[in-house]
């Protein structure tokens, strides 16, 4: 019990979620992760307001096989993508073109261990695995410099949310590989807010997204009660 | 050499491709390899054979990334209508607002050499690629002098016998036509501006206006009437299709003050024949590689479609890279190659199906004459068919209605 206490306050990786991950498809082109990144990509630029990414020094959190880290690269910045299972970051290492190897790296390990500050700060997918929102937030909001952002994207905790994102997309239409998702660490717009808030991060903006499966592109709706998108900065400390 | 995309072939549609890609200014670096010397401009008064029709979304493609002003005015023919008619007489057809541009490919390639370098874009030539081997990450070209490169992203348009095609085990599906083509540049009578084309009991015989009264011949029939024409003396060819182009004597026509008959009067040029096929690649795009052109598909040239179909590959496979660009995407990841593939498929076997049952209905096959006037004439009289007929002839359902570059 105790062991389990303190491995809460030092890690909120779930050895379970990372065996999961271990023997997912990241770069398979019906990846849904691909189209999704468009939209992303397109909401960091939007947000912060800019063409592409030059001069900004992102984390990539959890960057699994390195989908996200590649775009960012490709669009200027400097990434450094961790994740904590290693065969994650094999894969994203081994898919790395040899044009991005100046603007991308990647490191196996926990965020707690990264001893930087960023400019931006990208978790997306991420929350709805780690074993505390808090905490892991708190965690989060330490690496991002003053006026930094960060941006979290993840699934609500609603009835849809468990009919199509778990229901139909991992077993009907197995578009997710089973046990991808677990409803009970899904977490709604409200709660995650007031988390961000709770952990010293101000909340700009936040919209939901939706993936066509016959289009395979994804799109922003009003409609959150899926998936979102949340952007923060990090206020000036006093 | 490291490059986000490598076209492989420098002729019309790979230059195409490299000045829309480098027009955009998204990608930090694109090459060309070509087979063949670039050519020079010879500016020769009398036009040459190998010409192609351009759709004006084609036109409207090439000026929006700056190619088309590069073509010198005095060099395009330009016909605002055109006339179709059959060997019978019955079910003549005329388009009043099909425009369409005849120019000469050697002008095309001039004018994308021309904005390539404008664009800092280098064409490595006369160079062939030796092999081609493709990674999850990569693709490696080698070429036959020893350089070797390496893309993200290879594109075939290197014709009809792609060596990318075959070099990535891409297979094909091929059916000849029963024609041959027969190409060259006559004078006309008199100066008309209106496109031609008779279906003649043999095949499609069509003329393209050039300038003054040049005129591009294509003349389709079975391979041993075109080795006749090819080898017959000027005088008797210009007997031929004189006569093929005005009997029957036009008062048997019903509608006879609607068809004019052209009539050549010099032949300028060398004959040229050459085969026909429809043909396709199993896939237009693979992990790492698309195919645009003739390395993807090739049609029966009667509706001039070949080449602008090419064009519309060249305008959906440039945008959607390009929409790729501004937000990091891979630019070789199948994911997004696939939406290219399948648009490009989706125009290709339209066109095809629709030449097909034109071929069809023009065999020799009496009752399938009938049912074709029938519907020819039909078409003629209705404003609304008549229309979605031509929007589809004139391409823009094919390509983006507003493109990447073009977009703040």
């Amino acid at each position: 019990m105790l062991c389990k206490l303190v491995q809460r306050f030092v890690s909120t990786v779930d050895p379970a979620e990372m065996q999961r991950f271990a023997v997912y498809k990241w770069w398979n082109p019906d990846n849904v992760l691909h189209p999704f990144s468009d939209l992303r990509s397109e909401y960091i630029k939007t947000r912060l307001q800019v063409q592409n990414l030059k001069g900004l020094r992102i984390l990539d959190v959890g960057c699994g096989g390195g989908i996200m880290s590649e775009r960012l690269g490709r669009l200027g910045a400097s990434v450094v993508g961790i994740d904590p299972s290693e065969e994650a970051i094999n894969v994203a290492s081994l898919h790395l073109p040899k044009i991005l190897k100046g603007n991308v790296e990647y490191k196996n390990c926990e965020l707690s261990a990264v001893d930087e500050k960023f400019d931006v700060v990208l978790a997306s997918e991420v929350i709805e695995h780690v074993t505390d929102h808090q905490i892991f937030l708190n965690d989060l909001s330490g690496k991002v410099k003053d006026n930094g952002a960060v941006f979290l994207t993840t699934v609500s905790k609603t009835f849809e949310s468990w009919l199509l994102g778990i229901v139909a997309s991992e077993y009907i239409l197995k578009i997710v590989d089973p046990g991808t998702h677990q409803w009970d660490k899904f977490i709604n717009p409200d709660d995650l807010i007031r988390m961000c808030n709770l952990s010293g991060l101000e909340v700009h903006h936040s919209n939901g997204w939706f993936i066509d499966y016959l289009k395979f592109r994804a799109f922003f709706t009003s409609y959150s009660r899926l998936g979102y998108l949340i952007h923060c900065t990090k206020p000036q400390s006093a | 050499m490291i490059s986000d995309v490598l076209i492989v072939g420098g002729g019309m549609t790979g230059s195409l491709l490299a000045c829309a890609l480098g027009y955009s200014k998204l990608f930090t670096k694109i090459s060309v390899i070509d087979a063949l010397p670039s050519p020079v401009s010879t500016n020769n008064p009398i036009p040459d054979p190998r010409v192609v029709t351009l759709t004006p979304a084609s036109k409207f493609f090439m000026s929006s990334i700056g190619t088309w002003d590069l073509i010198p005015e005095t060099r395009i023919g330009k016909f605002s209508s055109m006339q179709i008619w059959d060997y019978y007489g019955t079910g003549e057809i005329k388009f009043e607002n099909s425009s369409g541009w005849v120019v000469e490919n050697k002008e095309l390639v001039q004018a994308n050499l021309q904005r390539l370098k404008d664009l800092e874009i280098e064409v490595l030539s006369p160079v062939k690629v030796k092999a081609i081997t493709r990674k999850t990450r990569k693709v490696f070209v080698e070429l036959e002098d020893g350089r070797k490169l390496e893309t993200s992203l290879i594109v075939g348009a290197d014709g009809k016998e792609s060596k990318v095609r075959n070099e990535l085990g891409i297979g094909n599906w091929c059916k000849p036509y029963p024609h041959n083509g027969m190409v060259c540049i006559v004078k006309i009578e008199g100066k008309l501006n209106q496109a031609y084309q008779r279906f003649l009991q043999t095949g499609p015989l069509a003329l393209l206006p050039l300038w003054e009264n040049y005129y591009s011949v294509v003349w389709s029939a079975p391979p041993d009437i075109i080795d006749t024409l090819v080898k017959a003396f000027d005088n008797d060819f210009i007997t031929q299709i004189n006569l093929a182009l005005s009997s029957p004597s036009l008062a048997s026509f019903p509608n006879q003050s609607e068809i004019i008959s052209p009539k050549v009067i010099e032949i300028c040029t060398e004959k040229f024949s050459f085969p026909y096929a429809l043909m396709y690649a199993n896939s237009f795009v693979g992990p790492r590689v698309a195919l645009v052109g003739d390395a993807a598909h090739t049609i029966h040239p009667m509706a001039g479609q070949g080449y602008n179909l090419g064009v519309y590959d060249v305008a959906n496979l440039a945008n959607i890279l390009c929409q790729g660009a501004k937000i990091g995407r891979d630019p070789g990841h199948l994911a997004f190659l696939q939406a290219y593939g399948n648009k490009s498929k989706g125009y290709n076997s339209l066109l095809a199906e629709v030449e097909e049952s034109i071929l069809l209905s023009y065999s020799d096959i009496k009752a399938l004459h009938y049912a074709r006037n029938f519907a020819y004439s039909t078409i003629g009289r209705m404003p609304l068919v008549k229309d979605a007929f031509q929007k589809a002839a004139n391409g823009f359902d094919f390509i983006p209605q507003k493109f990447e570059w073009e977009k703040t």
